[in-house]
């Protein structure tokens, strides 16, 4: 890569983003977070944010994982970023199909699941799953 | 003839004419035989006189003097005839000493008995005798005829009387028609019976036309036969048209009668049979359509109100009741014309049901009594609708008899049926009550079944949407704890992890097993409520301390959150005897609620003690709670949130209102949407002594 991967991760759980951040960081990932999806478009926004990936929990307060998926489309900075689903639900299928997830991991995560899956989204040619 | 012998023909032409005397006389066969055996032995000086003859019954009977002690005769013959006379001379040859004589008893060229004798001497004056004989025999033969056809007459006069007594008593019958016509369909007669049928009056009988009266169409006997003479109809089902217009069913049998051209008819009213059946029929399909129906209450009351009209009612209504409540909401109205349903739905919004009506829908809702209206009054009317206007155009819909039933359910009034007749038919009577009172039983049965399989749905439902909540709940610090673990793994495998940063990952994991705790001890808590497992275990303790402790722990999440912290609390001590930990399990339950739901504002918990109890409030200026959604928060898996939008198990509120009401507090809440959640901790403060030991939290 010739330039650090950028990963924008919508979670509302604190925890999990805390470590996800910390993680991704000592990985040598750029790693930007946001507890909703209306967070996460206005973080965009306001620093002309361009990810290369997107880790999207399903449900969220304020907005949640589908409702930010459809205002990704709208957000040229967003429209093609690939989006890995995030989601504890018991059927991930449904999970990647309601945020058009190019990849959908089920909590709890391994984490070199989650660093295979950033690789192989950052690595695609388009966001379109 | 010498003169002895002169003297004993005149004794014995004496005798016989004494004989013939007595015998006309005579008014038994008993009498006769006595009769015909003394003349016998006194006029030929007999040892024995026999008398065999045919009884009433037509068996042979043999009478004789003395008493005949041979053989059994009667049993031996079969018949009277030649031979009989034969036989019976050959058994007197054998028992007489000296002669015998027999002859035998002839009506109409007809044997009809034997009369013999044997005698001491049978020389000189044999032909005496049997002349004699012969006289005796001709003249019970007579006699005995003669009984016998005035007894056939007085039989055959009774069995005449008692045919008319009996035909008199089918004519007087209030419950059978009778009816004399012509084979061209003219009445001639008819009983009263059959006036009090049809509603004709006996004076227009003779204008009378049978097919007027029983109009071939409504016949309903496929193969009735062509009447002709003699012949007998097989019973047939019709429609009587009364005078009024109505129609009787009726089942009508017929008889040609052979000595006048006439027709005896026959006509019994069946309609109480015939409604009986159709009420068995109509009770037997709503069974099946309730059985067989849609689990939603609407659709099921739909399918009945669509049956019972118009086979049973013209109007149908059915509401449904909630709990406690005066006036219910239609379900269903049915009408037979299907127009004027919609005027029925129009009319129920402009005058909608009057909690305070005396009669009706509501009474019946109060009272749980069944009403029947037969003739339906005005007065009934200005009571039900509690309005004039409302109670005048009801009275132009031409209603004539309404019966009202309640549907009980789980022993309350859970809704009623209305059933309304037009003027055009019949008034509802007992037996209708009875048979709506059986359909409200059938369908309340049903209600109370399709609710018990929603209600077991929704439980299913509720579990099956708790058990994915908990396992995602389950499952969101579990995603932290494998990843720092997986970390802590891979650093220490290289060996190149920092003391502070391998700190920093043990302490979030500590975090994760904690919330992991929390979440099992809630599931715990409810399955120990749930089973009245609970118990508290008081001790003095301060609430502002319990307070502030609470605070502190959430300082820090609440300052992540944006929701910091104000306390406003007194400066003494607020103690009581309670259970420390449960009452901070409350505290904890709704601070966390108000820094989740808080929208990121700031929270306030404030105490206030009140004499001997202490108010703690916990307020957020948050999303707030829908008025609607107010009751339900503390029920078991409950929440006013989508799931979508917030995690956590719905348990918090329940587990906290749980424990106050243990310990004789409330927990109320006052909220707006949009405009946060104020909720308030009400808990008396008993002294040590007055601390019960342990109570159940149930």
């Amino acid at each position: 890569m010739t330039r650090p991967c950028t990963i924008l991760i919508v979670d509302d759980d604190t925890d999990l983003r805390d470590t996800l951040v910390d993680l991704l960081s000592d990985l040598g990932f750029d790693v930007v977070s946001a507890e909703h999806g209306a967070a996460a478009l206005q973080i965009v926004q306001q620093r002309d944010l361009r990810p290369d990936v997107i880790l999207l929990d399903i449900m969220m307060p304020v907005m949640d994982g589908p409702a930010f998926a459809a205002e990704r489309k709208r957000e040229p900075r967003l429209a093609t970023v690939p989006v890995i689903a995030l989601t504890a639900h018991r059927d991930s299928g449904w999970a990647a199909r309601q945020v058009g997830a190019v990849a959908c991991l089920s909590k709890p995560l391994k984490l070199e699941h989650l660093v295979a899956a950033i690789e192989a989204a950052a690595s695609r040619p388009g966001g379109e799953p | 003839m010498t003169p002895p012998l002169r003297d004993a023909r005149s004794k014995q032409v004496r005798r016989l004419t004494e004989l013939s005397r007595a015998l006309s006389y005579a008014v038994s066969a008993d009498e006769v035989y006595e009769l015909a055996l003394h003349a016998t032995a006194a006029l030929l000086h007999a040892d024995q006189v026999v008398l065999l003859v045919k009884d009433e019954d037509e068996r042979l009977v043999l009478h004789s003097r003395p008493r005949w002690l041979g053989q059994k005769l009667e049993q031996e013959l079969t018949s009277l005839d030649e031979s009989t006379v034969a036989l019976l001379q050959e058994q007197l040859a054998q028992s007489a000493k000296h002669g015998f004589l027999a002859v035998p008893l002839v009506i109409d060229d007809r044997v009809s008995g034997v009369l013999a004798v044997t005698r001491p001497d049978g020389s000189s004056e044999r032909l005496d005798d049997e002349w004699v004989l012969s006289s005796v025999a001709d003249q019970t033969a007579v006699a005995l005829e003669k009984i016998r056809l005035n007894r056939a007459a007085l039989l055959a006069d009774k069995a005449r009387r008692e045919r008319e007594e009996q035909f008199q008593s089918l004519y007087d019958s209030p419950l059978i028609g009778l009816v004399f016509k012509t084979t061209d369909g003219k009445v001639v007669d008819a009983n009263d019976a059959f006036f009090a049928l049809t509603g004709y009056s006996r004076d227009a009988a003779h204008e009378l036309s049978w097919d007027t009266i029983v109009p071939h169409d409504t016949v309903r006997h496929p193969e009735r036969p062509q009447p002709g003479r003699g012949s007998k109809m097989l019973p047939f089902e019709a429609e009587l048209r009364r005078r009024d217009g109505h129609t009787v069913e009726v089942l009508i049998g017929s008889a040609m009668l052979e000595e006048q051209d006439r027709e005896l008819v026959f006509v019994v009213d069946i309609s109480a049979q015939k409604r009986a059946e159709a009420s068995m029929r109509l009770l037997s399909e709503a069974s099946n359509a309730l059985i067989g129906a849609s689990l939603d209450h609407a659709a099921l009351m739909k399918s009945l109100a669509f049956l019972v009209v118009p086979r049973f009612a013209d109007w149908c209504a059915i509401e449904l009741v909630e709990t406690g409540a005066q006036i219910g909401e239609h379900v269903a109205i049915e009408h037979v014309s299907s127009s004027r349903i919609a005027h029925a739905h129009q009319w129920r919004r402009r005058f909608p049901p009057q909690r305070n009506a005396t009669a009706g829908v509501a009474r019946v809702i109060r009272t749980g009594q069944s009403q029947l209206h037969d003739e339906i009054a005005n007065a009934f009317l200005t009571e039900y609708v509690c309005e004039d206007d409302a109670a005048s155009e009801l009275k132009q819909e031409g209603l004539r008899s309404a019966i009202l039933v309640p549907l009980v359910m789980e022993g309350r009034v859970g809704g009623v049926i209305t059933f309304v007749r037009g003027k055009r038919r019949r008034r509802f009577g007992r037996e209708d009550l009875m048979l709506a009172e059986e359909i409200g039983r059938r369908a309340a049965a049903a209600l109370v079944s399709a609710r018990l399989y929603r209600q077991a749905n929704d439980a299913i439902g509720l579990r099956d949407e708790f058990l994915a909540v908990a396992a995602h709940e389950l499952k969101t610090p579990l995603a932290t704890l494998q990843l720092q673990l997986d970390a802590l793994h891979t650093g220490l495998a290289a060996s190149d992890v920092a003391l502070d940063r391998a700190r920093h990952r043990v302490d979030s994991a500590r975090r994760q097993a904690e919330r992991l705790t929390k979440l099992v001890e809630d599931l715990l808590d409810v399955s120990l409520i749930t089973t009245h497992q609970l118990a508290l275990e008081r001790q003095d303790c301060d609430v502002i301390e319990l307070v502030r402790e609470v605070a502190s722990h959430f300082e820090a999440h609440a300052g992540r959150a944006g929701s910091p912290i104000e306390l406003q609390l007194p400066e003494q001590p607020v103690v009581g005897c309670l259970d420390r930990s449960r009452i901070e399990q409350v505290l904890v339950n709704l601070v966390a609620n108000a820094i989740k739901y808080g929208a990121g504002k700031p929270i306030c918990i404030a105490v206030i003690q009140r004499d001997h109890k202490a108010e703690i409030v916990v307020k957020d200026a948050g999303i707030g709670i829908a008025s609607k959604d107010l009751a339900r928060i503390f029920q078991r898996f409950e929440r006013a949130v989508s799931t979508r939008h917030y995690g956590g198990l719905g348990l918090g509120l329940f587990i906290a209102q749980r424990i106050v009401h243990a310990h004789g507090g409330e927990i109320d809440v006052r909220s707006l949407p949009g405009a946060g959640a104020e909720f308030v901790v009400s808990l008396p403060l008993p002294r040590d002594a007055e601390c019960r030991d342990e109570e159940a939290i149930a």
